[in-house]
């Protein structure tokens, strides 16, 4: 795994230096080839987790919010003379390479969905909903009822939670190499053949 | 250009007409640059969807937080999640959730437009579409819609047994525009090419392409004047260093 990963390094630092001897119009081209080659592994790579990835909802009972299916869609590409880079505007991904922790950014707890009724909403929405919302004394849930309805558990109330490193989030740094490097020099041929 | 900036500079555009209406006496252009909803004539209400949506791009909050935000300014005016009208109620849960989805899936197609090069066309020359979110009742005439906005331009650049065409086909437009008289389209010729729809471009490589039969480039040679400055400055670095020799086969 570390010669891979040593190797995938030694190959993309050769390619970049070749490619920064480039004047900066065609610098600008080929980051864009290995850029959206990337992009199209990452989206096809997060398309793949969504079809398997809905134990949060399954386990619930609910529908999936299929937040991994819009990540998906909204992966996007960009290139400058100096870079590309891919944006997956969801920020669960930054935990691809680390441990996230979450806190509550306006309030004085996480509420973590507990019913299907909750899922993927958060609490007040469901009190403009009509339900009714409370909080036990001494218990770190919030309840509900609808229209009188027998109470039932929405929310767990956290201070914060930890989320462990997920690495197969995205794609391994192999494919993400390998896959910009075929790019970048495809596209060198490509151009290759158009002037020959 | 990155979503959240092409959601941040859309104008707003308040207005008392409902989709019908706005589809026929405002100008596509012109809705395609401005963020409106039926009937919803606060500019401060359009502005919170502006600006939530371009935070959804962003990464900073997510959808429910999104729907959230609008939920509450929403109570603040007087609307309910319970007020009667389905969809055409400014605050049901799905028309909040609709415009989300609609505006962030509108700028990331856009995005994905304005960052293409002549690298990325030459590599990727044409555009699939292709189901990347499931649905609970998915549409079952994505065939119909295909066939009449072909047959509308004549196949140009566009497969007729796949949802497969040279990003700049027509076919695109003719689809976005709901070619054969769908009047369920947001009216642009990128995804999403009806409201709520599951369905979203992928791109298909040149090989793909010429295995498929698509035209994807003139045969002809072009004088290396022709070239770009772009293609130019990457054959002289070709000349002056070598083909890339990077020890492995890629």
């Amino acid at each position: 795994m570390i010669k891979i990963t040593s190797d995938a390094q030694t190959v993309q630092l050769k390619l970049v230096r070749w490619i920064t001897e480039v004047s900066v119009s065609g610098r600008q081209l080929l980051y864009s080839a290995a850029a959206n080659a990337v992009a199209i592994l990452t989206r096809r790579h997060i398309s793949r987790l969504a079809s398997w990835k809905h134990i949060s909802a399954e386990s619930l009972g609910a529908q999936p919010t299929g937040h991994l299916e819009k990540a998906a869609r909204a992966t996007v590409h960009h290139a400058t003379q100096s870079y590309g880079e891919v944006v997956i505007p969801s920020p669960g991904f930054s935990r691809a390479f680390h441990d996230v922790e979450i806190r509550p950014r306006d309030a004085q707890a996480l509420t973590i969905p507990a019913a299907a009724e909750s899922y993927g909403k958060r609490a007040s929405v469901l009190s403009a909903l009509g339900w009714k919302i409370f909080r036990p004394k001494g218990k770190r849930v919030l309840m509900g009822s609808m229209q009188g309805d027998e109470a039932k558990v929405l929310y767990f109330l956290c201070s914060s939670v930890r989320q462990r490193q997920d690495r197969t989030l995205l794609p391994s740094d192999e494919e993400i190499n390998q896959t910009a490097g075929s790019a970048v020099l495809e596209y060198i041929r490509t151009v290759q053949r158009k002037a020959s | 250009m990155k979503p959240e900036d092409i959601e941040r500079i859309k104008s707003l555009l308040p207005t008392t007409l409902g989709s019908e209406e706005i589809r026929g006496t405002i100008a596509a252009d012109i809705l395609r640059r401005s963020v409106f909803s039926a009937r919803m004539a606060s500019a401060t209400y359009l502005a919170q969807i502006r600006d939530v949506c371009a935070r959804v791009l962003s990464g900073e909050i997510n959808q429910a937080t999104a729907v959230k935000e609008l939920m509450d300014t929403l109570t603040a005016m007087g609307h309910s999640p319970l007020d009667p009208g389905g969809i055409t109620n400014p605050a049901s849960l799905r028309r909040l959730n609709l415009i989300v989805d609609t505006q962030t899936q509108m700028a990331a197609s856009v995005a994905r437009i304005d960052n293409q090069t002549e690298a990325t066309i030459a590599l990727w020359p044409a555009w699939e579409l292709v189901r990347l979110e499931t649905r609970q009742k998915p549409r079952q005439d994505w065939a119909r819609r295909w066939r009449d906005a072909g047959d509308y331009v004549g196949w140009q650049g566009a497969l007729q047994n796949r949802f497969i065409a040279l990003k700049n086909s027509p076919i695109w437009a003719a689809l976005g525009a709901g070619a054969g008289g769908f009047t369920d389209t947001p009216g642009n010729p990128y995804p999403p090419f009806a409201f709520s729809s599951g369905l979203d471009w992928v791109e298909v490589s040149a090989d793909e392409c010429k295995r498929l039969g698509l035209p994807v480039a003139s045969a002809a040679k072009p004088p290396r004047a022709e070239l770009s400055p772009g293609e130019r400055d990457i054959l002289e670095a070709v000349e002056r260093y070598g083909f890339p020799q990077i020890g492995v086969d890629l």
